[in-house]
């Protein structure tokens, strides 16, 4: 199992041990780390966006208009830089309900699940049965991994001058299809099922802060094992753990203190936590064989991350942000740290105003 | 634009669920089965059917709607006239190098394209 803890920024200097790419990359964790800090000494008195980065909010599309995002998360799995992308198009279908469809592409899988996964060994007449630490890093293709279809109704609005309070509640179905290999369970890229949550964003002034919890229900992934002693690929069953999930997202505005027209660009910083609880997956063989699990990566976790962001909103509408996640307690093993995520988005206005 | 989007929305959920076929006899497709305990083909062995399932039954022969075995000179089942749809097969021999049952069942789902055709897999087995 190869992991890559974060460093302190003055041990990132290129030395016999770091290569100049891997010290650019711890240098700019370091910095982001640093972003993240100083956000957090900042947004004690003052106020900010709700536009977060990785969460949705408890807000909604307006009725009748279409947005349109494509997002890109990365991060470097050994050798292999690992990409998903994602066309997201949501709609307003009434002023309270949002509905979003989600087209993801990714080279995270395969079809089938990698060498050393589930496998037996013969000694004598025994067999024994055992889920390993595969190899990381595999290069794998781009494969389209599946629709994952979500909508979000808000139920409450308390809205004030410059204030307001909303809560939403969100249900998710997923048909991704890949031979996802960890136990955490991730409905928009990995895994099929259904989730469903809760939502409360408040803004104050400049500053948001919204808090998101719901429950993932993964389906399986049928698929197959390479067989050691080189037989034909082994029926392999993987069904993925049960997921609670725990965002709380900060958003605060920086530019402009005051509006003076809606074509002025935004400038909003974030920090996001991320934080999810998982259960043990299960390895079935043969269709019965129900193997033990000897591997952290199928094994029940919990992990908070965190996604310290940047976003500018142009002419009120065109909106880009960047933001790095980060392991802050725990962490992951369904991706590597630090992860990269990039993000633009569009709203059209399909209604004529009359 | 409004008709694009729900177009674009739930054309995959029509595709989804449209092209269902129903595991059965009466069709033209055929399945031909090899049982391997890794990669030995194991003789007179016992393929059993279940039609239109894709999870294991069990290890109940009375679970399943069919069953054929093949002769000792054969490694090869063949089930005729099958729908394209799931089928769940479940593989029963004896490996006579362990001298031990091997048994071991697998998902198999034959394609609406290839209805007509003639399919084959290997039922993977285990002691």
């Amino acid at each position: 199992m190869v992991t890559r803890p974060f460093r302190p920024f003055f041990t990132c200097f290129p030395n016999s041990v770091l290569s100049v790419r891997t010290s650019v990359f711890c240098l700019l964790n370091s910095v982001f780390f640093l972003l993240t800090s100083f956000f957090l000494l900042l947004s004690s008195g003052l106020s900010c966006q709700e536009l977060f980065p990785t969460s949705e909010p408890a807000s909604t599309v307006p009725k009748g208009v279409l947005g349109v995002r494509l997002f890109n998360e990365s991060y470097q799995e050994v050798s292999q830089i690992r990409n998903a992308t994602t066309l997201r198009l949501m709609y307003g279908l009434f002023s309270k309900l949002t509905v979003m469809a989600n087209f993801t592409e990714t080279n995270h899988h395969s079809t089938d699940f990698p060498p050393g996964l589930a496998y037996h060994t013969h000694n004598g007449n025994q067999s024994i049965y055992s889920t390993g630490n595969f190899q990381r890093g595999l290069p794998y293709p781009y494969l389209f991994s599946g629709i994952d279809l979500y909508a979000k109704y808000r139920f409450l609005t308390h809205d004030g001058m410059q204030r307001h309070l909303r809560m939403s509640v969100y249900g998710e179905w997923s048909n991704v299809n890949v031979a996802h290999d960890e136990a955490e369970p991730n409905l928009l890229e990995d895994t099929k099922g259904y989730g469903g949550g809760l939502i409360v964003t408040t803004l104050y002034n400049h500053l948001a802060v919204s808090f998101t919890t719901g429950f993932i229900l993964p389906g399986k992934y049928e698929g197959f094992s390479p067989d050691i002693y080189g037989g034909p690929l082994v029926p392999t069953d993987l069904t993925y753990g049960k997921a609670w999930k725990y965002d709380l997202s900060f958003g605060y505005l920086l530019f402009p203190a005051h509006y003076t027209n809606y074509k002025q660009a935004n400038l909003n910083v974030y920090l996001e936590f991320k934080g999810v609880s998982y259960e043990e997956a299960q390895v079935i063989q043969y269709g019965f064989k129900n193997l033990p699990i000897h591997t952290p990566l199928l094994e029940a976790g919990n992990y908070v991350d965190v996604y310290p962001g940047i976003q500018t909103i142009l002419k009120s509408n065109l909106r880009i942000d960047l933001s790095v996640g980060l392991p802050l307690y725990n962490q992951s093993y369904a991706h590597f740290y630090p992860v990269y995520m990039l993000g633009i988005q569009r709203y059209f206005y399909l209604k004529k105003k009359s | 634009m409004k008709k694009i989007f729900f177009i674009l929305l739930f054309l995959p959920l029509a595709w989804e669920f449209s092209s269902c076929c129903k595991g059965g006899t009466g069709g033209k497709a055929s399945l031909n089965c090899t049982v391997f305990h890794h990669a030995k083909p194991i003789p007179a062995a016992t393929v059993y059917i279940k039609y239109n399932a894709s999870d294991f039954p069990g290890v109940d022969p009375s679970a399943y709607d069919s069953h054929i075995t093949s002769s000792n000179t054969s490694n090869q089942v063949i089930f005729d006239n099958l729908h394209c749809g799931d089928y769940y097969l479940y593989g029963v021999g004896f490996d006579s190098a362990l001298m031990l049952p091997v048994t071991g069942g697998i998902h198999y789902q034959i394609k609406y394209s290839d209805r007509t055709h003639a399919e084959f897999t290997a039922v993977p087995v285990t002691e």
